[in-house]
């Protein structure tokens, strides 16, 4: 309908879920709290892959981060009956993201060292058919810090605007900016390094 | 190697992987929390910081409670919680207490000295003294039909405090503009700091913090850009020109975009933009970008998609929009030449 409208050149209705980003509506929290399946479902298809990518960018392999996204979706539904609307839908589940994840480094650390079980993790991206694609990711979470992997994914792969991954990280706008170049241009001259041709 | 082809391949090898826990997890039984624990908790406002040790006996507990309350009333009255930066052309600081209590109130230039000495801040509520501060504004002729930009920093160490109050504040300025017939465009951004290099270059170029902030925030989006060419600009100057530099300003600030889109001058220029982009003409004498709106309709107009990411990119000196649409089981990857339009690519691709 949006589309329709702007080529017709009329005035579009204004686009608040601005390009690609999960907008989550946080009555959905409401309607989760009060045992809405459907809302659930809905929760779900929005934010998956911005939560798995996010999760990702947390625990560096597949495994992890599927277990912290099917976690953290779990709390949701445990805890949707006490959020508090603050306008920062996405900020609060991606907390609860990496509170789950720093949880479980603290769980990890104290059964083995935590750093060498986590980077001796087989990076299992197996199911990623092109080895390219794969070897992309690979270098993203290796050679890229914390940070700049969760505003690389976030923005990349998931399409949250700059702004809202600054809002939802608790990340001045400009921090998130410069981190975000700066990380593209490590994995560029990695890559490059590494001789990844430029397309397909 | 482009930095689209590494977006590309990470999007593709993240879509990649399998994410088959709905079903699993749907009927799944969750016990319903009582309270929030350290994994759900939101984000604890700094607001209960105020110590609640037990009292070790009555003199102890009667000396730190004379203590914590002075120490209480000399930070909810006298230190500064939120500062707001208010930048029309003239530019305005506002201190404020927790309480939202204005505390200081000063003219970060010239031309905001004169509406400072007029207004009697002390004992009066953040909202109260913006909107005073807008009813001479517009007494002094700062903001009317034509001149209705407004930029809206809020600084407060704990974001959700800022927010709150940029929120509110909006919709003060909304408001008593709104009652002159006058639809503001306010930009608005939320700081929880600035650096001191900010703060340096805006004494500077003689403009406020929040406003340099926004500067520098541009620059980060296209480093073509210099400080000098900038703080020398209007905001709506600002705007025009971020427009013409085709750059995402919504990636920076947060504005109600159908404002300006609806009530500006800037309208006929964009829909000429637009002619020109559908069927690249010859470049215009100064070349300009064609604007991320003007790339935004293109695209719009090549595939029934919505669009999911928009950049300014540079390749071997040549500028271009790269977007990247989804709908209707296709994905879509589509470059716009940012001086001419002209489509340098489109590629459609199945959803999988």
């Amino acid at each position: 309908m949006i589309l329709f409208a702007q080529v017709l050149g009329e005035p579009a209705p204004p686009d608040r879920s601005k390009p690609g980003q999960p907008k989550i509506d946080e009555t959905l929290f409401f309607r989760i709290g009060a045992g809405d399946k459907d809302a659930f479902e809905e929760f779900y298809r929005l934010t998956e892959r911005t939560l798995y990518a996010y999760s990702l960018s947390l625990v560096h392999n597949h495994h992890d981060a599927l277990d912290i996204l099917q976690e953290t979706c779990l709390k949701v539904r445990a805890a949707a009956h006490l959020y508090e609307p603050r306008g920062k839908p996405l900020a609060w589940v991606l907390t609860i993201a990496k509170n789950l994840a720093y949880s479980k480094f603290r769980r990890d650390s104290r059964m083995v060292d935590g750093e060498s079980l986590r980077m001796e993790d087989s990076l299992d991206f197996s199911y990623v058919e092109d080895p390219e694609d794969r070897m992309v990711l690979e270098s993203a979470l290796t050679i890229l810090t914390e940070e700049e992997r969760a505003v690389v994914l976030l923005h990349a792969v998931a399409g949250v605007r700059h702004r809202e991954v600054a809002q939802s990280l608790g990340k001045p706008l400009s921090t998130v900016l410069s981190k975000y170049y700066r990380a593209l241009k490590k994995l560029r001259q990695h890559l490059e390094e590494r001789g990844v041709p430029d397309e397909k | 190697m482009k930095n689209r082809t590494i977006k590309e391949r990470l999007r593709r090898a993240v879509q990649a992987a399998p994410l088959d826990v709905f079903d699993k997890m749907k009927d799944m039984p969750v016990e319903r929390m009582e309270v929030h624990d350290a994994i759900t908790r939101q984000e604890p406002g700094k607001r209960k910081r105020a110590s609640r040790s037990k009292p070790l006996g009555m003199s102890v507990a009667a000396a730190s409670l004379a203590l914590a309350f002075s120490l209480g009333w000399f930070l909810q009255y006298r230190t500064v919680d939120t500062l707001v930066y208010l930048d029309l052309n003239p530019s305005i600081q506002l201190a404020a207490n927790r309480r939202d209590q204005v505390i200081g109130l000063e003219a970060l230039n010239g031309e905001g000295a004169r509406l400072v000495e007029r207004v009697e801040y002390r004992r009066k509520t953040l909202a109260q003294v913006t909107g005073e501060l807008l009813d001479i504004l517009l007494l002094e002729g700062w903001i009317d039909s034509d001149n209705h930009t407004l930029l809206l920093s809020v600084r407060n160490k704990d974001q959700a405090r800022g927010e709150e109050r940029t929120k509110a504040l909006n919709q003060v300025i909304g408001g008593v503009l709104r009652e002159n017939r006058i639809d503001p465009v306010v930009l608005r951004q939320t700081m929880v700091e600035e650096s001191d290099t900010v703060r340096e270059f805006a004494r500077t170029y003689g403009v406020s913090p929040g406003r340099m902030t926004f500067i520098r925030n541009l620059i980060l989006l296209d480093p073509e850009l210099a400080v000098e060419e900038l703080a020398g600009l209007s905001l709506e100057g600002l705007l025009r020109l971020s427009k013409e530099q085709g750059l995402d300003i919504h990636s920076i600030v947060e504005w109600d975009e159908e404002e300006w889109d609806g009530s500006d001058s800037d309208r006929d220029e964009d829909d000429s933009d637009d002619g020109s982009a559908g069927a690249p003409g010859p470049a215009p004498a100064a070349p300009q970008r064609i604007g991320a709106e003007a790339a935004r309709r293109i695209a719009l107009g090549l595939a029934d998609a919505r669009i999911v990411d928009l950049e300014l990119e540079e390749d071997d000196g040549v500028w271009y929009y790269e977007i990247d649409m989804e709908g209707g089981g296709f994905e879509y990857e589509i470059e716009i030449h940012a001086y001419t339009g002209e489509v340098l690519k489109f590629e459609k691709e199945e959803d999988d």
